[in-house]
């Protein structure tokens, strides 16, 4: 069963702390970033033995330290693939962008939207912390998942799709301060653990309404066949994580079918002035003053993430 | 491509709920025949409190309270509920509430004559909140014939055949109860408010992620809880779907199920265990047809569990067991449902008959399709 960390602040100092039937206990590691800290749990199992005196003196931090690379995976559930107009079974690539670790933000805290953002979207996603340089390419059943993936954790990797799609600028759209809420938890994976992964269940409420579910089955590219196809144009080191992609339920929406060969016939900037139109008026993207609260655990709770609870506030 | 967007809210822990319920006390079930009722939740294995010609209490062998109580009545129906509260400052804000009822001596007389306030749901049934301080005090365990189990590590039967004893189920305690209602969040959400409940796990629709079960449990701050006490789904009529009570072990379980059969009551379901809540679970029909658990082994959480979502199917009810039959869940719209749900709708009722249709499609496909009898 893994073992849950957390990296939290408390008098202006970090610490990383084992967490436990709710309860923190400070591991007085001071303040190590994630490479380090993973370095630190195999070498010195350690059980600490009395937890913080009260959880509201912490505040939690990302588990994810910058610098490190942020690899993700976009379309990756099927009936997201629908929701953004591809059709599954034309699409046969695996879709990789990345985000900058600038916007690696805290799991209870604050997402802020820009002033010139009016489509501000929400993504719960699991991600993969990488425990083991990647330097070479690899062959595909050479490797088990939990030999390259050493933790778990969970994110909302926060989007603006007037960025993102009109400019095509999926690096910028999705990478502004506060654009990736990481955490709380970091599930340090235990042998055996790789079966439990399929009944991880992805949960993404705003203002306490369903949004997003679906559970790590659904993913149309699994771990270790991203990993091998990765591996083949990427090095990777110890503390980078790898992004899985986002169920369905996001904000955007593709338009219609008979509306995108129409759009075909435009301007490239007439149709994308229309799909901002378009999408203004879906009452799903983001407002100031909603709240994200998301979780991702198993049934049996073997494997728990943890909660995000999120609030959107304007730029000022 | 079809919207669907969830219009209902999940139902969410309170910060500060009027009162903290710290376990359900009883359930009032009314009965045209005490007789054969009587008859057979003594086979069930409840114990006998107190009988007269209006009503027949029940209770189990960790209380002297009654935890079931049979009334005479022209209909078979749910009369109403009881929840346990501990704090005296609670208990005098749920008797300010407007339409509370004040029953200073009880509501059974000599065998349970603590103080009452009742109360009633959003869907119109009876709740009393019952004022005792010690109800977690149980009675001293009576039990001689303790089971030991030996282990392929632990030899603890040493030189002896494992005895069975034959009879009814020994039963400890009611542990929850589960309420089907017209509307779900209303409900849900009153029992958070008004008793202070958490959300354990909620079962959501697939599609709209509507959420249509959830499962609740008492706060009892870093004391332990049993996973659910009060389970609201979302039903065509507003009734008691199924109440539950605790046994000791997986024997207990296996043996009130013999019991029953032998006395020629009719089996539900069972013996399997449950994945939310994880119970041993034996389901069975009382003469009216209601259906009764025996359960052993159930989760015990505390204040700190968070809640989880899950898709609403037959694989989220079972981690193994027998395949649930198809009578199991009493999805048929009879005429009297198809009045009841008019009759929501004619006054008002917020009922989400796609809810009800998606949930019944739902729930028929069998995620054990290799299972053929």
């Amino acid at each position: 069963m893994a073992t849950n960390y957390v990296r939290f602040e408390k008098n202006k100092k970090i610490d990383w702390a084992k967490s436990e039937n709710g309860k923190f206990f400070p591991l007085s590691v001071g303040d190590l970033n994630t490479r380090e800290f993973l370095e630190y749990v195999k070498s010195k199992p350690n059980n600490p033995k009395s937890p913080t005196d009260s959880v509201d003196e912490i505040t939690l931090l990302s588990p994810i330290t910058a610098p490190c690379q942020i690899i993700c995976q976009g379309a990756n559930y099927k009936q997201h693939l629908i929701e953004s107009g591809l059709n599954p079974d034309e699409k046969n690539y695996n879709l990789f962008f990345t985000k900058s670790d600038a916007s690696l933000s805290s799991p209870i805290g604050e997402v802020i939207r820009p002033n010139h953002v009016r489509l501000l979207d929400y993504e719960i996603e699991l991600g993969l912390v990488f425990g083991k340089p990647i330097t070479k390419p690899l062959e595909i059943n050479s490797f088990k998942l939990s030999e390259y993936v050493s933790a778990l954790f969970m994110v909302n990797d926060i989007s603006a799709r007037d960025i993102q799609l009109p400019q095509m600028q999926w690096y910028k759209g999705k990478s502004y301060r506060s654009f990736l809420p990481a955490g709380p938890v970091l599930a340090v994976l235990d042998e055996g653990d790789d079966s439990l992964l399929e009944n991880l269940e992805l949960t993404l409420l705003v203002n306490d309404r369903v949004r997003q579910h679906d559970t790590i089955a659904g993913l149309v590219y699994k771990p270790e066949e991203t990993i091998q196809e990765l591996s083949q144009f990427c090095n990777i080191n110890p503390g980078d994580v790898l992004l899985t992609g986002t169920p369905s339920g996001c904000a955007l929406r593709a338009p219609g079918k008979l509306v995108q060969k129409i759009a075909s016939l435009l301007s490239e900037k007439k149709k994308w002035d229309l799909f901002v139109k378009g999408q203004l008026k879906r009452t799903e993207y983001l407002q100031p003053g909603d709240t994200i609260r998301s979780s991702i655990r198993t049934a049996d709770r073997r494997i728990d993430l943890g909660d995000q609870e999120l609030k959107v506030v304007q730029e000022k | 491509m079809k919207q669907f967007i969830s219009t209902s809210p999940c139902p969410v822990r309170v910060k500060n709920p009027l009162s903290k319920a710290a376990d359900i006390a009883y359930l009032r079930i009314g009965r045209k025949n005490l007789k054969i009722a009587t008859e057979y939740y003594l086979d069930f294995g409840l114990s006998l409190l107190e009988e007269t010609e209006h009503r027949v209490l029940f209770h189990g062998f960790n209380s002297p309270y009654p935890c079931f109580s049979i009334e005479k009545h022209h209909e078979d129906v749910l009369l109403g509920v009881g929840l346990y509260i501990t704090s005296f400052e609670e208990f005098e804000k749920l008797k300010e509430l407007k339409g509370a009822k004040f029953l200073q001596n009880g509501r059974f007389g000599n065998s349970s004559n603590f103080p009452i306030a009742n109360l009633t749901d959003p869907s119109g049934l009876s709740v009393d909140a019952v004022l005792v301080s010690n109800f977690l005090e149980n009675l001293p365990n009576t039990n001689k014939n303790q089971r030991t189990w030996n282990t392929p590590n632990q030899t603890k039967r040493i030189n002896k055949p494992c005895p069975y004893d034959k009879g009814a189920a020994k039963i400890m305690r009611l542990g929850h109860a589960v309420f089907l209602k017209q509307e779900f969040f209303k409900n849900a959400q009153w029992y958070c408010d008004t008793f202070g409940m958490i959300p354990s796990d909620i079962q959501i629709l697939p599609d709209s992620k509507e959420p249509v079960i959830v499962f609740l449990r008492c706060d009892l701050g870093d004391k332990l809880t049993d996973h659910h006490t009060i389970v609201i789904a979302t039903g065509a009529d507003d009734r008691l779907e199924h109440c539950a009570f605790e046994l000791e072990d997986l024997d207990e379980v296996a043996k009130g199920r013999e019991w029953l059969q032998e006395n020629g009551w009719k089996p539900a379901w069972g013996i399997g265990r449950h994945l939310l809540g994880s119970q041993i679970f034996d389901y069975h029909r009382d003469p009216k047809g209601m259906l009764v658990e025996h359960y052993a082994d159930g989760d015990k959480f505390d204040h700190t569990v968070p809640v989880g979502y899950h898709f609403v199917n037959r694989k989220s009810l079972y981690q193994w067991g027998q395949d649930m039959p198809e009578s199991f869940l009493d999805s048929k719209l009879t005429l009297d449902k198809i009045f009841s749900l008019v009759k929501g709708m004619f006054n008002g009722r917020d009922i989400k008959l796609e809810n009800l249709i998606t949930l019944k499609k739902t729930m028929k496909i069998s995620p054990r399709n290799w299972v053929r009898y």
